[in-house]
């Protein structure tokens, strides 16, 4: 098979709980590529993405067992993501350097109300049902480009090409589920 | 909340819905280690080779040498100039950006566009500034860019609406008001003194009808106390708010004439009050009698304002097939506004059995209980420092739909103005869509 991928999650998650060593090498060898472009576009820098991709790995096998995820590929890239976050908002107090965060930051400013509410306490259990919710009520392609772009940090440019559509379109479905996102956040009373 | 919150969230939403939607194939990853190594390799054998390193040098001194003779004049524009910063992004043609919709009729649209993408109409709505017919809003807006089998939801609008008000001259208060308020108009009742016309009957409307009006406008109409009677009794004004005093005398067909003092003059009365009259309280007087009041005046006084504005508590029926939650909001009546700003807003209240749990409100308030009528009824409370025609607003919580429930006219220092308090729940609730037929 190409690349390499031979395992499958059930067989990977297998090997992880019988605390086979060979489990980290086969989750590398199917996910690592997906998690190192994720943490990629955050940090721009391949040795501290290849960094996070490796604690990734061992969050994971810190993890499962008890953790039994459905889906290895998500479960692993979003602990990339987070610890790429993390490590991002450690080494930049502001929005310096290149990379999609700056860009991503300021997109997604723009779903959040320009009042400063200081006595306002985010409700984050409800936000994340409202998230929920909201994304699964997007049409599917909708959807893909706002995860594509938010939770991958993928560019605008490499979605289109990935996708088969315009730049000006991925820019529009982004620009309409902002907006749709907001009014939710604001008619949710998150804001 | 900040951005960094709403991307720290994003990254926690279900594994669905990351594997679905946010991941690209890792099949096409597999091999990017691979190639990071392959890199590694041979950026440590470019080192390590002197001629490896001399290489591009080389190829770059060849490359403009062919650029010069070969590719350069390819590149330039047939007018010779390069356009300063002209964008890389591809164009998207005229033909897929979304057309602007707003002012065109809605079949014309239709038949227009209707091969490129799909127009649905959303709502149909009066609207002051559209013609019947034609669409005033789309919520894809001009000029971007039209995705595979899309579609674009439109409002039309079904022109300015107006209701007609009949000529109620003669009829019984209670049916001219059932007439009026059927029409979507609004009740200001006044009553007067007419030898005609029977008490109870309508003397005359403002404006008159028939005549044509916009939904909400406020109609007054003057209903006949009867004739004239051959004596008045004098109330005692002495201690009314001096407004309050002028409603008074107005209702009862008597006339002030109103003489301000000073504080300093009379000691121990609160600015406003009347002081003395000069015909005693409880003297029969002819219709229209002009009563001399004094009363405390500091200059400041207006009659907009009191320094204690009375506490008025309206009972409204919740008819016993009501079903839902709901609240109530009040508003200046003169405040014609599509959505009028409340100056007043209830608690939520519930009827009905075997509603689901509720989960609206706001942030601070989702786990409130929303309150039961008693008895059938809910009471409402209000008060301002200014007079005021109220509107009494009932608002469906679960679909936001609202209806005129009530008005009445509110006089700061006195209280509701007798005979202003008008209400109609069951066309309310039935409106708000809060009854279980």
């Amino acid at each position: 098979m190409k690349g390499g991928v031979t395992v499958n999650d059930e067989k990977l998650i297998g090997l992880f709980e019988a605390r086979s060593e060979r489990g980290i090498e086969e989750a590398d060898r199917a996910y690592g590529g997906l998690c190192r472009s994720v943490a990629m576009h955050i940090l721009s820098d391949r040795l501290d993405a290849e960094e996070c991709v490796n604690d990734a790995l061992l969050h994971a096998w810190n993890a499962i067992p008890p953790a039994k995820p459905r889906r290895f590929s998500a479960f692993l890239a979003a602990i990339t993501r987070n610890l790429a976050l993390n490590r991002y908002a450690a080494d930049h107090a502001q929005r310096r350097g290149g990379g999609q965060m700056p860009l991503v930051l300021d997109e997604l400013a723009e779903c959040i109300s320009a009042k400063e509410n200081t006595e306002h306490v985010l409700d984050r259990m409800a936000l994340h049902d409202t998230l929920e919710s909201f994304l699964k009520a997007l049409p599917p392609k909708h959807c893909t480009v706002f995860m594509r772009r938010y939770f991958s940090m993928i560019p605008v440019a490499e979605i289109a090409a990935e996708l088969g559509m315009r730049e000006s379109t991925v820019k529009s479905i982004l620009r309409r589920t902002r907006e749709k996102l907001r009014e939710r956040l604001e008619k949710e009373d998150l804001l | 909340m900040k951005e960094q919150d709403l991307l720290e969230e994003i990254g926690k939403v279900s594994e669905d819905l990351i594997a679905a939607h946010a991941l690209p194939d890792a099949e096409a990853y597999a091999d990017e280690k691979k190639e990071y190594i392959v890199m590694q390799q041979k950026k440590s054998e470019y080192i390590k080779n002197p001629i490896l390193r001399r290489l591009p040098a080389i190829a770059a001194i060849a490359a403009v040498l062919v650029a010069g003779v070969i590719i350069v004049p390819k590149l330039l524009p047939k007018s010779g100039f390069v356009t300063p910063g002209a964008s890389m992004e591809q164009e998207v043609a005229p033909e897929d950006q979304m057309p602007d919709l707003v002012g065109m009729d809605f079949e014309e649209a239709k038949n227009t566009y209707g091969d490129k993408f799909a127009i649905l109409l959303l709502s149909s709505e009066y609207n002051t500034s559209y013609p019947a017919g034609q669409i005033f809003w789309q919520d894809i807006p001009a000029g971007d860019s039209i995705l595979e089998r899309e579609t674009v939801n439109v409002k039309v609008s079904l022109g300015d609406k107006k209701v007609m008000l009949q000529d109620v001259r003669g009829w019984q208060f209670e049916l001219a008001k059932q007439s009026i308020l059927a029409a979507g108009l609004y009740v200001d009742k006044r009553s007067a003194y007419d030898d005609e016309v029977p008490e109870g009957n309508v003397i005359a409307t403002d404006p008159e009808g028939p005549c044509e009006l916009k939904p909400g406008d406020y109609v007054r109409v003057t209903v006949s106390r009867g004739s004239v009677p051959d004596s008045i009794r004098v109330p005692e004004f002495v201690g009314m708010d001096i407004r309050g005093a002028e409603q008074v005398a107005n209702t009862i067909g008597l006339k002030l004439n109103e003489v301000a003092v000073s504080p300093e003059e009379w000691e121990g009365g609160s600015v406003g009050a009347v002081v003395e009259q000069n015909v005693e309280s409880s003297e029969e007087v002819a219709y229209g009698t002009e009563i001399t009041v004094k009363y405390i005046s500091d200059g400041t006084e207006d009659s907009a304002a009191s320094d204690e504005a009375v506490l008025v508590q309206i009972p409204v029926d919740v008819p016993a097939n009501a079903y839902g939650r709901f609240s109530f909001t009040m508003y200046n009546l003169f405040d014609l506004g599509e959505d009028p700003a409340a100056i007043a807003s209830s608690a939520t209240f519930e009827a009905g059995e075997g509603l689901p749990p509720f989960e609206g409100g706001t942030a601070a308030g989702r786990h409130f209980t929303p309150e039961r009528p008693e008895n059938g009824e809910v009471m409402l409370e209000f008060s301002s420092e200014s007079n005021l025609d109220v509107g009494i607003m009932l608002c469906n919580i679960e679909t936001g739909e609202k209806a005129q429930i009530g008005a009445f006219d509110y006089i700061s220092a006195t209280g509701i103005r007798p005979d202003t308090l008008v209400l109609d729940s069951e066309k309310a609730f039935r409106e708000a869509g809060l009854l279980k037929e």
